[in-house]
């Protein structure tokens, strides 16, 4: 069997980053196909049926625009793929319909997901298509920071708390250490509680790793992980994700939360 | 890495049964680890015994922790289920007690992990000729994902799908799903009738005639997971199957 990894391209000046991290990804799985989705956004979901009218010219317009960005996806694509490493075969999909919901349907079949970490500044769409991506695959997704990484998965952070999130995470994640030199456990302690054992999941499947215990403090813990995964050179991050409401977008848990908006480094998540 | 099996051995005849069963899956992955929980200590000789002899054939490391109270077992299989890649289970039977339904129950819902669901009488190998059973939702995807890796090994695969005898004819025709052909598996198509005989029967009868050795299927239930009602099919296959059933809810 291959592995199948899902990516999902929007805009050309991110594309680069997300199809070079989806290249070094699949290649800690020792090869896969990789199935790079572009999505245009259909006209008659752009405007508020109730205010505003559709004319043809108008949706024409739309369109071309989308047309246009998906041919300079394309055209990023084609240069991709032609350098891809060994054992990676790239498929080219262009498809109308709702982002978040086509991340759902295409994702839940594929082993892994590679998407962009939404910047501060992206729309919200960015943000759901991650959130649809998380909480309704059941899969695990591997979010690109904004900062170019392509060789990852030599220095590998696992973020544990005893958990079946991070269970899951952890799980998913034991699979992509197929080049991994180091595996650091990050667990944070609260003052006075007992500290975090090695996790038994680790040494069950028989992966040798650091433990780093850090304080959880009044700071947010997230900010404290990273900064400790640059500290030891970690390229990877894997974390279990959490929301607390069916208000996904409320209520996200805050170290999911902190990672979805700062993290700078390939981060692999799982709920 | 080494893939971990966890193997529940809830009754001493069954023992050397999931055993074996275990240490199939550990050949079919390639590398690892079998983690057997028993309930009574007279399970260790059976255990030691399996180890001594299949352990090295299957590079599988056998650890056995025997749990005292029979509670305490379902506890076990929760907690050492989740972190386990697939957990090993014997097929309910109808005299049952309440504790063993309970761990069955647990394996099969609560740990999140797939489940192989060993019959009474299997002796032999399994995985060369795979059946699924598949409808195009989130529970049989569910279940193949995990089986995929299996799957890749298999001299044939059989894809089986339920359409309702005398329905209009679906729109889209029924089809080997995405989900394998993108992962390069090769699957045969059978459609099956949903007729008047409980679909599980015929699904079994396809499954038996194609010379299937396991089953691939999602696992569905309905209400609150603790006290949940089994889905017919589910229920239908979890008590008649004469082969592995491969099940993840």
């Amino acid at each position: 069997m291959t592995s199948v990894i899902l990516t999902i391209v929007d805009r050309p000046d991110s594309a680069p980053n997300v199809l070079a991290a989806a290249g070094c990804f699949a290649t800690l799985l020792n090869g896969a196909r990789v199935n790079v989705l572009a999505i245009r956004v259909p006209p008659e979901t752009t405007i508020l049926p109730t205010e505003e009218v559709l004319t043809r010219s108008h949706e024409a317009r739309l369109r071309a625009g989308e047309q246009d960005r998906v041919q300079a996806l394309r055209v990023i694509y084609d240069a991709w793929a032609k350098a891809v490493p060994q054992g990676v075969a790239p498929a080219w999909f262009d498809v109308e319909g709702l982002e978040d919901g086509l991340a759902a349907e295409w994702g839940q079949r594929a082993d892994y997901i590679v998407l962009k970490r939404p910047g501060r500044r992206d729309q919200a769409v960015d943000r759901q298509t991650v959130h649809a991506a998380l909480f309704e695959t059941d899969r695990p997704v591997l979010l690109v920071p904004p900062v170019r990484a392509d060789t990852f998965g030599r220095r590998v952070a696992i973020a544990w708390r005893d958990d079946k999130r991070a269970v899951r995470a952890v799980l998913s994640g034991l699979r992509c250490l197929s080049q991994a030199e180091r595996v650091f456990v990050l667990s944070g302690v609260r003052e006075g509680a007992a500290p975090p054992e090695f996790p038994e999941i680790l040494r069950d499947h028989g992966i040798e790793a650091e433990l780093h215990v850090l304080p959880i403090g009044s700071g947010a813990f997230g900010e404290t992980l990273l900064r400790k995964a640059h500290t030891l050179g970690a390229d990877m991050l894997v974390c279990g994700a959490f929301f607390h409401s069916p208000v996904r977008e409320l209520i996200v848990g805050g170290v999911t939360r902190y990672l979805l908006e700062h993290a700078d480094l390939p981060v692999l998540l799982r709920h | 890495m080494a893939d971990v099996i966890l193997v529940v051995l809830d009754r001493p005849e069954a023992a050397a049964g999931l055993l074996a069963a275990a240490g199939c899956i550990a050949r079919l992955t390639g590398s690892a680890r079998v983690k057997a929980l028993a309930a009574d200590p007279a399970l260790r000789p059976i255990a030691e015994c399996w180890a001594s002899e299949a352990g090295q054939a299957v590079q599988a490391a056998l650890s056995l922790d025997v749990v005292d109270a029979a509670g305490r077992l379902t506890e076990a299989v929760e907690q050492r289920g989740r972190r386990a890649d697939i957990v090993v289970v014997s097929q309910p039977l109808p005299d049952d007690s309440k504790q063993a339904r309970e761990t069955f129950r647990t394996a099969l819902f609560q740990t999140e992990r797939p489940v192989l669901v060993v019959p009474p009488a299997w002796g032999s190998a399994f995985g060369r000729r795979v059946a699924i059973a598949w409808r195009d939702d989130e529970r049989a995807i569910k279940a193949v994902m995990p089986a995929l890796r299996f799957l890749g090994h298999a001299d044939a695969v059989h894809l089986m799908t339920g359409v309702r005898a005398g329905a209009a004819k679906p729109a889209i025709p029924p089809a080997v799903p995405s989900v394998l052909i993108e992962h390069g598996i090769n699957a045969d198509l059978h459609v099956l009738p949903i007729g008047a005989a409980p679909f599980g029967e015929t699904l079994l009868a396809a499954a038996q005639a194609v010379g299937a050795d396991m089953l691939v299927m999602g696992a569905y239930a309905h209400g609150k997971l603790r006290d949940a009602i089994l889905g017919g099919l589910t229920r239908h296959v979890l008590s008649h199957a004469t082969l592995p059933a491969f099940m993840r809810h």
